[in-house]
């Protein structure tokens, strides 16, 4: 087992530094650079002084040097802890990004717990009452759910919320709220805000597990030793979620690992920066946009981190669960 | 998931009632079928699935209207300015304020006011004016399939009256019309998604095949380098991968650049699924082949390859194709990718990129119904293909 | 027959039992007029091939006919002994009037009708180990004693409290043991995929054993297995009744398995039951053809070389399109046109008070 781990852990941290590298160059390869905007930006204002301002940021950021000795530069910081500045905010990537990443794992957390609380119960009901009503209209809105983007049905609820409902939905916080400290009122704005997020991404979100949770306990039911537990007296309930649902349910939890921790900042990153929420996930996309290197390489670095410790989980999480499978 | 249950005699032997949805007693006809060609029978049961049909239909309407007649179906042209800045949509009516019945359908006017709060200008719908619809009007000029000159479109406003404007959907910022726009869209949106798939098939399957015929090195390092590819997040690869467009390109080459890219992005779950179906083949009929003729040319059996797993990659193929459509929505949403003056559902997209939009030209929205329902009918249609070709494979 | 019950100790008694399967092609009569008896303690085999309706039966008595079956006419009774109030009564309950998932059956099910299953490879939950198995079922039906010395010396008060971890892990080792399991100490934390198939299959009836069932239904138990486990398990099911003084439902499709285990033998054929006799009877002096040309099917060692093995002639028929009349009448060495093709025969006495048939050669028409 600890061999197993040392090795996953060893892969893991050469497909970082690959990934780190990988994503500076790309972060790098559209021409100009993020000076370049800013030197437009300064321009427009009359800002007679830009050219020598944007220079000297230029040398500031090492942004006059070739790729590798700024790459080497970042990555040898970033093990240290320090992530670089960013251009935009011109504030050290680390504070920018810790700033967020409260609300980050909170919206996360919150939607995705919603997902399953929604998509676990649907789905075996679904398969406990095959062909029912209710088991065909879920699967019908399960493949809808599945076709559809995220973002377009953000937009479509946004515009619900919007137009019809007229509700004021961009951030989290209302303004009252926003820099005051904690309370149960401001936990109760929080949620008040949290809805749409969490709406839009169970619905796609949860379309998926419904119909894996569906056909994996189908599968299960089908199976002698369901019928072998009722046999022995057990009530329906507990040869459904304690036998079937507890091998059904595996599968599911690979998904968990492998989509859903990336998913805390990945998923609703769209969402999240048509809103304009407090988290990552715009921050990450503004950077891209406008070629913020040291902000979305470290963003980026994350994120491939964060895929590499949940398909990690996940696999330790299976073998745990399932006796049959072990870690080679 | 199993055919066939293999001990529990829940159904005596000798009736198979598994399916559902009546396979059962349409067995005989199968029979019957069988003596027809492998795709006629796929066809047969195709046809079976009422879903399948739906989304085949929506597909065909979406690219004969969209992709190849656009010009005709639209009443506007697709770059049409016009003084009616985000107007507001003028809905086709049959019955007027004082509840007459025309036959002939009508749209009120629009008249141009101020926002006092806002300062702008505002194009509100004005019931003293009416404009009639007529069909197969002319009206702009344009080359039907970029060569036919016509100047016919499917439905418009009186030619005689200058007066007269129909944006069914209203107007963009720049006056132009959001109903002919969203069928322009169509053109590069489905166009792009068809061209980067086959681009995507040939290097996928290609590298796949060859992963799985070979073995060996040269699987491993297929295999790994998609892996490797796989940990980088979808979206954000191509965000970045798309910023590396240079503005200043040609949009034709654009064009070109973002359909390799969308390739480069998905030939990896392509190349590992046509990798499995080749092993599981090589499996099969290669080694009874090899044995039966002693050694064989290895053209010959890419030819026997290539066929067998055909059908499975046409279907995965299908069922790729939304994924792209969606990835250039999503790309010119933030407003990489295609850029104006091109006209994609993207480009549309990216008007309504912020809340400010939604909250004063929410009519602006209304590219994402067209965008989902042909999603909705590729999705339907794969579905129904891959049902149709293995019956077995859910 | 069912006077007969209370003098002869009858646990089970199915009449005329009929259980259908609504499919899209029709209605498939998977058991169509089963009835027989079991006594406590005895052996019962059911014999025939696959698809006749003796797996639909067993499950019927548990009550457990899976969809879209339905059981459509006839009665399972079982004489449950239950103590009440210190006396000792027999109630009798028709399964078929039970409500499928409620108490009543759900205490039947394993506390007092156990099953084993066919496939020992998938009939235990693969997460759970042995003792987890038998833990389970344990915690479910076994209710340990409390002696109580009440206000008089020698009365005793019994009330029950529910069994605890440490001695269900007893139970389950000590019940490893007696199913012949080596090493049950550590057996009993072993996952089922740990196991070999004959192991799984002596689990499964130390699991069904645990709770000291009146009767076990035993479902092709060793059709999966090896001839050399087979007997194993066998010998091990037999002594086990021995000891613990259990009537065993024995089902399967091998006559020489059932002319070890059974001391009376039910024939079954496309869901009905076609002759019921003792087993030294159903082999000697077999009546119904149907079973005459099974035992004629088994192929003996020291015949002449030459001989072609004997079959029976035609093949089962479409369940969909059954003969009129007699079912088995297509395929009957002893055919009597415008009989057997006509009438559909009734159950009938044969020879002695337990020897029954159903067919036209036995039949006044």
């Amino acid at each position: 087992m600890i061999t197993y781990l040392i090795r996953r852990l060893g892969y893991a941290l050469i497909m970082l530094v690959i990934t780190s590298f990988v994503s500076f160059l790309i972060i790098d390869l559209p021409p100009g650079d993020y000076m370049d905007q800013k030197l437009a930006e300064l321009a427009e204002r009359g800002d007679r002084s830009a050219e020598q301002r944007i220079e000297e940021y230029r040398a500031k950021y090492g942004l006059d040097k070739p790729l590798l000795p700024r790459y080497w530069m970042w990555a040898s910081n970033f093990v240290k802890g320090d992530f670089g500045e960013s251009f935009q905010f011109e504030r050290p990537v680390k504070d920018v990004l810790g700033e967020r990443l409260q609300m980050t794992i909170v919206v996360a957390l919150f939607a995705t717990g919603v997902m399953w609380l929604v998509a676990i119960p649907a789905g075996v009901y679904s398969a406990v009452n095959q062909y029912s009503l209710g088991d065909q209209v879920m699967t019908t809105v399960a493949f809808i759910g599945m076709g559809m983007p995220n973002f377009l049905l953000a937009l479509i609820i946004l515009f619900f919320a919007v137009v019809v409902l007229d509700a004021d939905i961009t951030g989290l916080f209302s303004r009252e709220f926003r820099d005051a400290p904690w309370s149960l009122a401001k936990a109760w704005d929080l949620l008040k805000h949290l809805w749409i997020p969490a709406l839009i991404s169970s619905i796609t979100g949860s379309a998926s597990l419904i119909r894996i949770m569906r056909a994996n306990l189908l599968d299960t039911l089908g199976q002698p030793f369901v019928e072998a537990a009722r046999a022995r007296g057990l009530k329906n309930r507990t040869v459904i979620w304690k036998h079937a649902v507890r091998i059904a349910i595996n599968p599911l939890v690979v998904i968990f690992g492998s989509e859903h921790i990336p998913g805390i900042i990945n998923r609703n990153m769209l969402l999240a920066f048509i809103l304009n929420l407090p988290t990552i996930g715009p921050v990450f996309i503004q950077a891209l946009l406008v070629q913020d290197s040291y902000m979305a390489g470290t963003c980026l670095v994350f994120l491939v981190m964060l895929t590499l410790i949940g398909n990690l989980l996940a696999d330790i999480a299976l073998a745990w669960l399932d006796p049959r499978i072990r870690l080679e | 998931m199993s055919a066939k249950k293999s001990s529990s005699p829940s159904i005596p032997e000798g009736s198979e009632a598994s399916a559902p949805s009546g396979q059962a007693s349409e067995q005989e006809q199968e029979q019957k079928q069988l003596s027809q060609s492998y795709w006629a029978l796929v066809w047969w049961r195709f046809k079976r699935s009422k879903a399948a049909i739906a989304g085949a239909v929506i597909v065909v309407l979406s690219y004969f209207m969209g992709a190849l007649f656009a010009e005709f179906f639209s009443p506007y042209l697709v770059n049409q300015q016009s003084e009616y800045v985000e107007a507001r949509p003028q809905w086709p009516h049959f019955i007027d304020e004082e509840g007459n019945f025309h036959l002939r359908p009508f749209v009120y006017g629009l008249e141009e006011t101020i926002d006092e709060e806002l300062f702008k200008r505002t194009f509100e719908i004005d019931k003293t004016k009416q404009y009639p619809l007529y069909f197969f009007v002319r009206a702009a000029p344009y080359k039907l399939l970029g060569v036919i000159p016509m100047d016919i479109h499917l439905f418009g406003t009186d030619p005689n009256d200058p007066e007269a404007h129909a944006y069914i959907f209203g107007t963009d910022g720049l006056g132009r019309d959001v109903l002919s726009r969203i069928i322009y869209g169509a053109r590069l949106s489905l166009v792009l998604g068809l061209a980067g798939q086959a681009l995507t098939l040939i290097f996928g399957a290609t590298l796949g095949a060859i992963s799985g015929y070979y073995g060996g090195g040269v699987d491993m390092l297929i295999m790994r380098t998609t892996e490797f590819l796989n940990a980088f997040p979808r979206e954000p690869i191509l965000m970045a991968l798309a910023a590396i467009i240079p503005d200043s390109w040609n949009p034709m080459w654009i064009y070109f650049g973002l359909t390799i890219l969308l390739a480069f992005v998905y030939w990896g779950g392509l190349a590992r699924q046509v990798r499995g179906l080749v092993l599981s083949i090589r499996e099969r009929e290669f080694v009874l082949a090899a044995q039966s003729f002693g050694a064989s040319d290895r053209r010959l059996l890419f030819r026997h390859l290539i066929p067998n797993t055909m059908s499975h990659i046409i279907v995965i193929a299908t069922t790729m194709v939304p994924a792209m459509i969606q990835s250039e929505t999503f790309l010119g949403f933030l407003g990489l990718g295609l850029r104006p003056p091109l006209t994609s559902w993207g480009i549309l997209m990216n008007e309504v990129s912020n809340v400010r939009a939604i909250r004063f030209h929410p009519w602006l929205l209304l590219p994402v119904p067209f965008i989902l329902i042909s999603l909705l009918g590729f999705n339907l249609m794969g579905d129904g293909l891959r049902d149709a070709i293995d019956p077995y494979s859910r | 027959m069912s006077e007969m019950s209370e003098t002869n100790n009858v646990l089970v008694e199915v009449n005329d039992l009929r259980v259908q399967f609504d499919v899209r092609d029709g209605i498939v009569k998977a058991v169509d007029g089963a009835t027989f008896s079991v006594r406590r303690g005895q052996t019962l085999g059911v014999i025939g091939e696959s698809g006749c309706g003796k797996s639909v039966t067993a499950r019927a008595i548990l009550g457990m006919v899976p969809r879209p079956g339905q059981v459509v006419g006839g009665s399972i009774l079982y004489h449950r002994r239950i103590k009440s109030n210190g006396t000792e009564m027999t109630d009798i309950v028709n399964i078929n009037d039970l409500n499928p998932d409620g108490e009543t059956i759900r205490q039947i099910r394993g506390g007092e009708i156990a099953m084993i299953f066919q496939e020992p490879m998938s009939s235990l939950t693969p997460v759970y180990t042995a003792g987890t198995h038998i833990f389970e079922a344990v915690n479910l039906h076994r209710l340990m004693p409390i002696h109580k010395v009440g206000a008089q010396m020698t009365e005793t008060i019994q009330a029950h409290r529910e069994v605890t971890k440490e001695e269900a892990r007893d139970i389950a080792i000590d019940m490893l043991h007696r199913v012949g399991i080596p090493k049950p100490e550590q057996r009993v934390d072993s996952y089922p995929h740990q196991l070999s198939g004959g192991q799984r299959q002596r689990v499964m009836i130390a699991i069904a054993l645990s709770c000291h069932p009146n009767m076990l239904i035993a479902d092709e138990p060793t059709t999966a297995l090896d001839v050399s486990i087979e007997a194993q398990i066998l010998d091990i099911m037999r002594e086990l009744q021995e000891t613990v003084d259990m009537a065993i439902m024995f089902i399967t499709h091998d006559l020489g398995v059932i002319a070890e285990m059974a001391e009376e033998i039910v024939v079954m054929y496309m869901g009905k039951v076609v002759e019921k006799a003792n087993a030294v009877e159903i082999f000697y002096e077999s009546k119904h053809p149907y079973t005459r040309a099974l035992l004629k099917s088994i192929p003996t060692i020291g015949k002449k070389r030459r001989k072609r093995l004997a079959s029976i002639e035609g093949m089962v028929p479409d369940p969909f399109d059954l003969p009129s009349g007699c079912v088995f009448h297509p395929r009957c060495p002893e055919f009597m046109p415008g009989k057997c093709d006509q009438i559909v025969p009734s159950w009938t006495q044969v020879e002695g008070e337990e020897h029954w048939a159903r067919c036209l050669l036995y039949e006044e028409v």
